[in-house]
């Protein structure tokens, strides 16, 4: 049994003749406009599939786009080790998880981040494990005491070694893409076997926005596709400087972008699992910074939701990221916005939802403990409330009668563990027990329970023999 | 006759680059110095931008749209300015280092320091220290300016500045760096002059080195 993934889709920017004058407007885009692409494999593809190649200029028309949407597949599994930790991105459900490729990590109470290393990956990786609402994870971090060529290898590896979870991850190159298949294959018992059950996926930021393909990446993104496993693509466009200003504006152009590469992948390899990674940022009009707590992203997120659910493709995207430099009430009432949008949105994998600090350029355990509540909150809502003649609970309203109470009633014992959520960390006792037990903050309290999940929590069992196996093929950092 | 350099310093604050250009060229042609249409109208009209842009009244859009209004009467008064007159010491070269393909930010500094009135020199992304060094062979600058927005990039900003030492071009230039990961604390330990948070910033500091 899958983890549960609760429906959205109750949240809709878009009325269904939006989503259609979008999608005309992207197709146009890519017809008249087009991307610019420089990587020559890319190219061939794209000629040879029926595109109009003017030089490094591709103009795509829309029965590329249709015949793509063809083979491309509706539903995803992005497995985990067990059947248990399964995700299926198919539909409205939603999943979220942690994210980003970070350098670094917010100690406990402090209010500078240091530089991560691969032994803090593992802490955060093993700390994502044990949440409850953590789905999925994104590698949270991305080492610096590790020489960069050993990075792709050893944080999939110190991901896997933590986790039960799916891992999924940027690679950073072709090589590293190659060790990271590898890894898995050794692991699951051959790469048959890893794409029946594919616990690693890649992230590929393959997009320069706007519109050009990053010549780099896309061999990544090839070489992945190319082994049939399921791969998110990802552009990041910030409103107001990578696109246009407009939220509508931003639409078209991130959906165009994302048309364009999963015609790609289709015409690299028909039929292979991809994640359509819309990842509608915004720029701060005052500076020109990139903006991720902005309300409009979530805003973006749902309506980018939308477009997916309305061709079929399981869409990657973010969502509770915040501005916020410390786990404060800013990233608080930030994160909660951006998440809940999301999520309400119907957004299938949420990546950033957990963790982060400063938009994406830090993570922090104590965030990620407050960020799983959030998370716990959002999927309460998704849940909805449940209607049958049972929940309306006419029989126990008689049994109570009026000037009676329900506290000790039959029907109130059955509903009240699953009726509600229960926060972990908020507190919700009496001034005077907060006052005694110190008047600490939700930070504070965080901290702790950061503590006490790390000291209780065990990752999965992990096979020694074929840990002697990867150590002996690829140089391992962690202990 | 202050008319007009006001008329320029309004235009430019405004954007409107072709009437600036026009405008400086009736104030030459009305009889005002080079010097004068310069400090008393692009540069008053940049200063007021950079004012305001710092007390938020302005959004960076406004203040490129402005600078680039600075371009086009510079591009009417440059070769009528005496060498002495010119705003800049000299030019400008700015990169973002080798292995790192992040450009907004550095795009963002070049066009703020170009309405500011630095003439500059744009190496592009993913540039290597050999190529700073021939540019700074080549264009003579005053001032080499380096992004990086990834850690693991970070470390080419050192490698460039051993490259200028071993060119024995190092003390010829002034050497600024910035980028997200960059800090005032990274720039002195890889011996670099100078550290800027952010563009506007990167102009005042820059003023102060050229
Ligand atoms: C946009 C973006 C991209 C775009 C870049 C588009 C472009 N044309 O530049 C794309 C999608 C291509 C991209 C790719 C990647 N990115 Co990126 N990206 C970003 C993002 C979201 C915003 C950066 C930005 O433009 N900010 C806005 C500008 C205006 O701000 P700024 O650059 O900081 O510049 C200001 C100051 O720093 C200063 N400044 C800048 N330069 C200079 C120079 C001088 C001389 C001075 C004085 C001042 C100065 O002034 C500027 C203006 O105020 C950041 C996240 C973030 N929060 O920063 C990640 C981020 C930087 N990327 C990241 C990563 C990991 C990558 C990839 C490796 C992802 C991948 N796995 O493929 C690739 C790397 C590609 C490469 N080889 O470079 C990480 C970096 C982690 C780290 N610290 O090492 C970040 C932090 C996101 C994350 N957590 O994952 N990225």
């Amino acid at each position: 049994m899958a983890r549960p993934g609760p429906e959205g889709g109750q949240y809709r920017p878009l009325t269904d003749e939006q989503v259609r004058e979008i999608h005309r407007a992207s197709l146009a885009v890519l017809e008249t406009t087009g991307v610019l692409v420089e990587n020559e494999t890319a190219l061939r593809l794209y000629r040879e599939g029926g595109a109009l190649v003017d030089g490094h200029r591709v103009r795509i028309p829309p029965a590329m786009v249709q015949a793509a949407l063809k083979t491309v597949p509706h539903r995803v599994l992005l497995a985990g080790r067990s059947e248990a930790d399964d995700i299926v991105l198919e539909g409205r459900r939603v999943y979220a998880g942690t994210g980003g490729s970070p350098t670094m990590i917010l100690d406990a109470g402090a209010d500078t981040p240091r530089p991560g290393t691969l032994q803090d990956l593992a802490m955060m990786a093993r700390l994502a494990d044990a949440l409850a609402h953590c789905d999925f994870v994104v590698a949270p971090l991305y080492p610096t005491d590790v020489p960069r060529e050993d990075v792709p290898v050893n944080r999939f590896y110190t991901c896997l070694r933590n986790t039960g979870k799916h891992v999924m991850g940027g690679v950073d190159s072709v090589a590293g893409a190659r060790q990271v298949i590898r890894l898995g294959a050794l692991l699951a018992g051959g790469e048959d076997r890893l794409r029946a059950r594919p616990f690693i996926s890649a992230i590929t930021s393959w997009m320069v926005s706007p519109l050009r393909l990053d010549t780099e990446v896309t061999d990544i993104l090839l070489e992945w596709c190319g082994h049939g496993l399921p791969v998110a693509l990802s552009s990041a466009p910030m409103a107001g400087s990578t696109s246009p200003v407009t939220l509508a504006g931003t639409l078209v152009q991130l959906n165009a972008e994302q048309l364009s590469g999963i015609v790609l992948t289709q015409l690299a390899r028909p039929g292979t699992p991809v994640l359509a990674g819309y990842i509608p940022g915004v720029a701060d009009m005052k500076t020109g910074g990139y903006l991720g707590g902005a309300v409009e992203f979530g805003m973006m997120q749902a309506a980018a939701a939308q477009l997916a659910h309305f061709y079929g493709v399981p869409i990657y995207g973010s969502g509770g990221m915040s501005d916020a430099k410390i786990p404060d009430a800013q990233a608080g009432y930030e994160k909660m916005a951006t998440f809940l949008l999301a999520a309400m949105g119907g957004c299938n994998y949420i990546h950033h939802a957990i963790g982060m600090v400063t938009n994406m350029s830090a993570v922090s355990m104590e965030q990620a403990v407050m960020d799983d509540e959030i998370v716990g909150m959002a999927m309460r809502v998704l849940r909805g409330i449940d209607i049958t003649e049972e929940t309306m609970a006419q029989e126990a309203i008689g049994r109570v009668g009026p000037g009676g109470h329900y506290l000790m009633d039959a029907h109130t014992v059955r509903h009240m563990r699953r009726e509600f959520f229960y926060p972990r960390v908020a507190d919700r006792q009496t001034r005077a027990m907060w006052e005694e037990d110190g008047k600490r903050d939700a930070r504070a309290r965080a901290c702790e329970r950061v503590a006490a999940v790390l000291a209780a929590h065990q990752p999965p069992a992990w096979p020694v023999d074929v840990d002697a196996a990867i150590r002996r093929e690829f140089r391992i950092w962690l202990e | 006759m202050a008319d007009i350099l006001q008329k320029i310093a309004s235009k430019l604050y405004e954007g409107e680059d072709e009437e600036v250009a026009e405008l400086v060229q009736q104030a030459l042609d009305s009889g005002l110095t080079p010097k004068e249409i310069l400090q008393d109208g692009l540069i008053a009209g940049m200063d007021q931008v950079g004012k305001d842009f710092k007390a938020g009244d302005l959004f960076v859009p406004e203040v490129l749209i402005a600078a680039r209004a600075m371009h086009a009467g510079m591009n009417v008064l440059r070769p009528l300015l005496a060498a002495s007159d010119s705003p800049t010491v000299g030019k400008y070269v700015i990169g973002t280092v080798k292995g790192d393909l992040h450009d907004i930010g550095k795009n963002l500094v070049k066009m703020m320091l170009e309405g500011a009135g630095f003439e500059t020199v744009d190496l592009g992304t993913d540039v290597a220290p050999e190529a700073f060094v021939r540019a700074v062979q080549e264009h003579k600058p005053r001032i080499v300016g380096m992004s990086a927005l990834l850690t693991t990039t970070m470390v080419n900003m050192k490698s460039t500045i051993d490259a200028l030492q071993e060119a024995g071009l190092r003390d010829s230039v002034k050497i600024m760096v910035g980028g997200a990961p960059v800090t005032a604390a990274f720039a002195q330990q890889i011996g670099a002059d100078a550290y800027a948070p952010d563009a506007a910033t990167a102009v005042d500091v820059a003023r102060k080195l050229a």
